[in-house]
């Protein structure tokens, strides 16, 4: 069977299948909201995909169907008979897939009786209702008749060729694999894995040195499984975008529009459950090109632009996300139609909208049941479908722009992460247990101030946090938990992380923040789905169960409406910034004006206790069970009027300092644009946020003070790294592993880029690099940056899939400092840091290697 | 090294077992309580002591909280808790039968874990009529052994469903 047509059968009856109990809320209780949107999604999916599958008994009958349930979702009140009605097409609908499962076609019948009777109740229920309902039934029917459309006047060759191309190398490499198999390696793997660190640690603890190289060895391969098995799930886009020739052949015959598709990018890979959640939105997106978008032929003439539209639909892998962009050229989006839709269904009041930037007003097209196609067509429907595409989106945590000129045409641009398997979230403590919060829904975590921007108050009984302008809602964990009966205390210095879903936003007060760690996220089984509270576990690096908080459900249980509450949000990326934001963090450290350091450069955010901080060898220390901290201040004052204070814990190399703040301010994303140099030691430079001057500190100031030895080291300085990889995929594998450590990363794709870059004078603490690489190979850059006078004897590691001892034994006779598994993140961190620190040391690393080989 | 691997020595019956004129049921047998239980071997996976638990808050009494078990989080069922039966549970780390069912893993925690029994068909006997609600509820059926009666746990019910006083 077409393999497009049995996964929208498997698809299909998943969805039928979720959709069984809304069916069964909607027959007992017609005039719930909920079920008639959710049965109507359901149907207008359906309707949406059979219709290039050429399924028209489907086609039609949803067509019927949906025109009935979109009356009674405006009516918001449904007759028996039009319940019933609804349910008989729902089981129709699924004897039609059941034979289309067994024969590859739809199997034959009359659904004349059903549609009649669904058009007459969609008649009847719709008499109360302005709005034209029935205009494209004449347009529909003639689709329906049509088996097979004809093809549109315009030839895609290329497109064409080079898909057929593909399918054929590709089904010569590849086998198919169960995804529970590769998901019984994945868990064997993570199993391994945690062993694996549980014989680290032993080993650490008994010096065996018999014991510590094949164990090196397992270590690399193990961290070399995970990653291949990591890779197992990835798949190329294209897969996604087979479809959309068909898809768009089909839209350009039945509107009656020369569209031309253009795909790019359709080898980039990325998770391939990603791939079966992005089919409905991205469908729904380019029918919407299609629909709204591209102007019929004569039009466009008209507007001087050829006759035939194009719909570019293109992929591309950036470091940690997968953006896909679907532009048309069309007319752009009908800015005051939007507006005047938006003013009416009263989703913004006129002064709000007057001040609002046309990305914001555009974002409007996402509201459930918005849509302002004059005309209702069997393509694009009824605006429902752009509110999905933003839920499951957002669903992956990504998220989706607008940019639309008018006259030249729109893009929609979908950035999503690479993987749902690993996502990077917020491990948060309540009454001692950990919890992780998706990273993708956090804004970010205050600290209540009663004098400050973040003051807790209760309204009505119920918390609040004043954060700047906003008054936001607050579910405090442990009572939402019932980890804790006690009342929510107003307190200064409560930690709330601000979460955003959908449309909500809201805070949660938290005891503490743990730790950002990447999670592999895995569902609760069935046995605790009905536990409410947790959309799944995950399993910690040092082996702990932890649960991941359902953020859908907190904002549930604040009685905030995750979709129909519907409120425009800007998304900080609408503009292509030319210079990445650095995220900042805004303190105030004493009197004058306020103070910020990137956040990167600080670990964690902490309130000790004043009676923690101690005077020691003429230097203020964080006493804590008998682990001592260096504490710095950016301005003295009597610490003992305070009993606590803000510390921003900086860890320099291992050595954490922390240095003590007065007041934590805000979290910000900016571009650093110093304006006014620094006038003193202590400051880098000043700049305006928000028309504030705020003084970019110079953390190296106060690293001296509190850390001179690790300072003197070379620990103050950020190392600066240079990677050579000719493989994007290893690239960004390991910037974020080297950066993570603490250092500065420089990631070049050539040899000759990187030799480049060191003659114009970049200044590099050590280089890691592939070694096998088109070009020039890795230890033919050794050689050259051995010769080279700027980087003369500075540490070079080796990267290869196999660091065996043949290896090792080249990548030291080409001056190399070591070799290290591709794959081995543990060992490549540890091998640099020696390295780096021998070198601060005096102690050459190639001096050393050198005397190994004398020695050898 | 603490988790001993069970043999699953239905296996090695199995292909006899069709033969044999006498069907007969291998049984697990755990104690809890002081009381005999037994749990079809088809559906235990191993048996092992377990360490840390983490607590899912709301979540019914009888569930203990996830158990990380070589990778995977599985789900802890306090089986004393679950058939409402008296005392608690004394041990630091109790023993526990990893159970699957419906495709997920379970961890019954129960006192002690015991040899896999063979009883014949003949054995068997249905669950009286004036047993609890609650305790018929998640029987299987009773064998009639010579040291006294095992009834037969149905885990599909055990872990699935919730228990009876609490739902009533």
């Amino acid at each position: 069977m077409d393999e497009v047509l049995s996964e929208f059968i498997a698809e299909t009856n998943e969805q039928i299948e979720a959709a069984a109990s809304q069916l069964v809320a909607f027959e007992r209780e017609p005039s719930n909201f909920e079920s008639i949107a959710s049965i109507y999604r359901l149907i207008h999916t359906i309707k949406g995909t059979c219709g290039f599958l050429d399924l028209t008994r489907l086609a039609y009958l949803t067509h019927a169907a949906e025109t009935l349930i979109s009356r009674i979702r405006d009516e918001g009140v449904a007759a028996p008979e039009a319940v019933s009605l609804i349910l008989s097409t729902v089981d129709r609908v699924q004897t039609i897939l059941n034979g289309l499962e067994k024969t590859g076609a739809e199997p034959e019948g009359d659904d004349t009786a059903l549609i009649e009777a669904l058009e007459g109740q969609a008649i009847s229920a719709g008499e109360a209702v302005p709005e034209a309902v029935l205009a494209p039934m004449p347009e529909m029917a003639e689709a329906a008749i049509d088996p097979m459309p004809l093809p549109p006047a315009t030839p895609r060759p290329a497109a064409k060729e080079q898909t057929t191309k593909q399918v054929h190398t590709r089904e010569a490499a590849t086998i198919r694999v169960a995804v529970n198999t590769i998901e019984r390696i994945m868990r064997l793997v993570s199993e391994l894995v945690l062993t694996r660190n549980q014989l680290i640690e032993i080993a650490r603890s008994n010096e065996n040195e018999s014991f510590a190289i094949p164990l090196q060895r397992l270590s690399a391969v193990t961290t070399d499984l995970q990653d291949g098995v990591m890779q197992v799930r990835m798949q190329p886009i294209e897969k996604l975008f087979t479809s959309l020739p068909r898809l768009v052949r089909d839209l350009s015959v039945e509107l009656d529009k020369q569209i031309e598709l253009i795909v790019e990018g359709s080898d980039t890979e990325f998770d391939r459950q990603l791939v079966e959640v992005l089919r409905t939105p991205l469908v729904h997106i380019v029918r919407n090109c299609a629909d709204h978008g591209i102007e019929n032929a004569r039009d466009r003439q008209a507007a001087g632009k050829s006759a035939s539209g194009r719909i570019r639909v293109s992929a591309t892998h950036e470091a940690s996300h997968i953006t896909i962009e679907i532009a048309d050229d069309g007319r752009g989006l009908d800015l005051e139609r939007i507006q005047r839709k938006a003013l009416t269904q009263g989703l913004v009041t006129p002064a709000e909208l007057a001040a609002m930037p046309a990305e914001e007003v555009y974002r409007f097209i996402f509201a459930p049941g918005f849509s302002t196609a004059r005309q209702v067509t069997q393509v694009s429907g009824r605006g429902i479908g752009m509110d999905i595409v933003r839920q499951t989106v957002e669903s992956i945590g990504g998220s989706i722009t607008i940019a639309s000129t008018p006259g030249l045409g729109a893009a929609f641009k979908l950035k999503l992460p690479l993987t749902l398997a690993i996502a990077p979230a917020l491990l948060v403590t309540a009454a001692g247990q950990r919890f992780a919060l998706p990273q993708h829904t956090v804004i970010e975590a205050v600290t209540s101030r009663s004098n400050g921007v973040s003051r807790l108050r209760l309204a009505q009984g119920a918390p609040i946090i004043h954060l700047r302008d906003q008054v936001l809602p607050i579910v405090d964990l442990k009572r939402h938990l019932g980890l804790s009966e006690e009342p929510f205390a107003l307190d200064d210095d409560r930690l709330v992380v601000i979460l955003r879903t959908g449309a909500a936003t809201f805070g949660v007060a938290v005891d503490s923040v743990a730790d950002v760690q990447e999670i592999v996220v895995k569902p609760l089984g069935a046995s605790l789905a009905k536990v409410p509270g947790f959309a799944g576990n995950t399993i910690l690096g040092d082996g702990t169960v932890v649960l991941i908080l359902d953020v859908a459900g907190l904002a549930a249980s604040l009685g905030l409406a995750t979709s129909s509450n519907f409120r425009a949000v800007a998304q900080p990326d609408l503009v292509e910034l030319t210079k990445e934001p650095t995220r900042l963090i805004l303190f105030r450290a004493g009197p004058g004006v306020q103070k910020a350091l990137p956040l990167s450069q600080v670990s964690r955010i902490e309130n000790i206790d004043t009676k923690e901080i101690e005077l020691a060898g003429g230097m203020r220390v964080l006493n804590r069970g008998g682990s001592i901290m260096p504490l710095a201040s950016c301005w003295d004052t009597d610490y003992a009027s305070q009993p606590k204070w803000p510390v921003l814990i900086i860890g320099v190399g291992g050595e954490p300092m922390g240095l003590i703040v007065s007041e934590i301010v805000d979290i910000v994303d900016e571009r650093i644009d110093i304006e006014i140099a620094g006038s003193n030691e202590t400051v880098i430079g000043s700049m305006v946020f928000n028309g504030q001057v705020t003084e970019i500190v110079d953390l190296a100031y106060y690293m001296k003070q509190a850390r001179p030895d690790a300072f003197e080291r070379g620990h103050a300085r950020k190392f600066n790294i240079l990677l050579v990889d000719d493989k994007q995929f290893f690239r960004d594998l390991l910037v974020p592993v080297i950066s993570a450590a603490g250092y500065d990363v420089t990631a070049v794709e050539s040899g000759s880029e990187a030799l480049r870059l060191v003659n114009l004078g970049v200044e590099f603490d050590a280089a890691i690099t592939d070694i096998d690489m088109p070009d020039m190979n890795g230890y033919a850059l050794a050689g050259a940056l051995r010769g080279n006078k700027r980087f003369g004897a500075r540490t070079i590691i080796a990267i290869d899939a196999y660091a065996g001892p043949a290896v090792i034994a080249a990548v030291r006779a080409a001056g190399m400092h070591d070799v290290v598994g591709k794959f081995d993140r543990i060992q490549l961190i540890a091998k640099l840091r020696d390295a780096l620190e021998a070198n601060a040391f005096g102690n050459s690393a190639i001096e050393r290697s050198a005397s190994v080989e004398k020695a050898a | 090294m603490n988790r001993p691997e069970l043999f699953r020595r239905s296996s090695m019956h199995d292909a006899s077992r069709g033969h044999t004129a006498v069907l007969s049921d291998l049984v697990f047998t755990i104690t809890v309580a002081g009381e005999t239980f037994g749990l079809p071997i088809d559906c235990v996976r191993t048996v092992f002591r377990v360490g840390a638990v983490t607590p899912v808050p709301r979540a019914p009494p009888h569930i203990v909280g996830l158990i990380n078990l070589r990778g995977k989080a599985v789900n802890a069922i306090c089986l004393r808790r679950r058939l409402d039966l008296p005392g608690s549970q004394s041990e630091k780390n109790p023993f526990a039968v990893c159970i699957e069912c419906a495709g997920e893993d379970f961890a019954l925690i129960v006192d002690a874990v015991h040899d896999v029994v063979q009883f014949s068909e003949m054995q068997r006997i249905p669950v009286p009529s004036h047993v609890s609600d609650a305790r018929a509820r998640v029987t299987a059926l009773l064998y009639n052994d010579a040291g006294g009666i095992v009834p037969l746990l149905d885990i599909e019910r055990l872990v699935m469903e919730p228990p009876v006083a609490s739902a009533a």
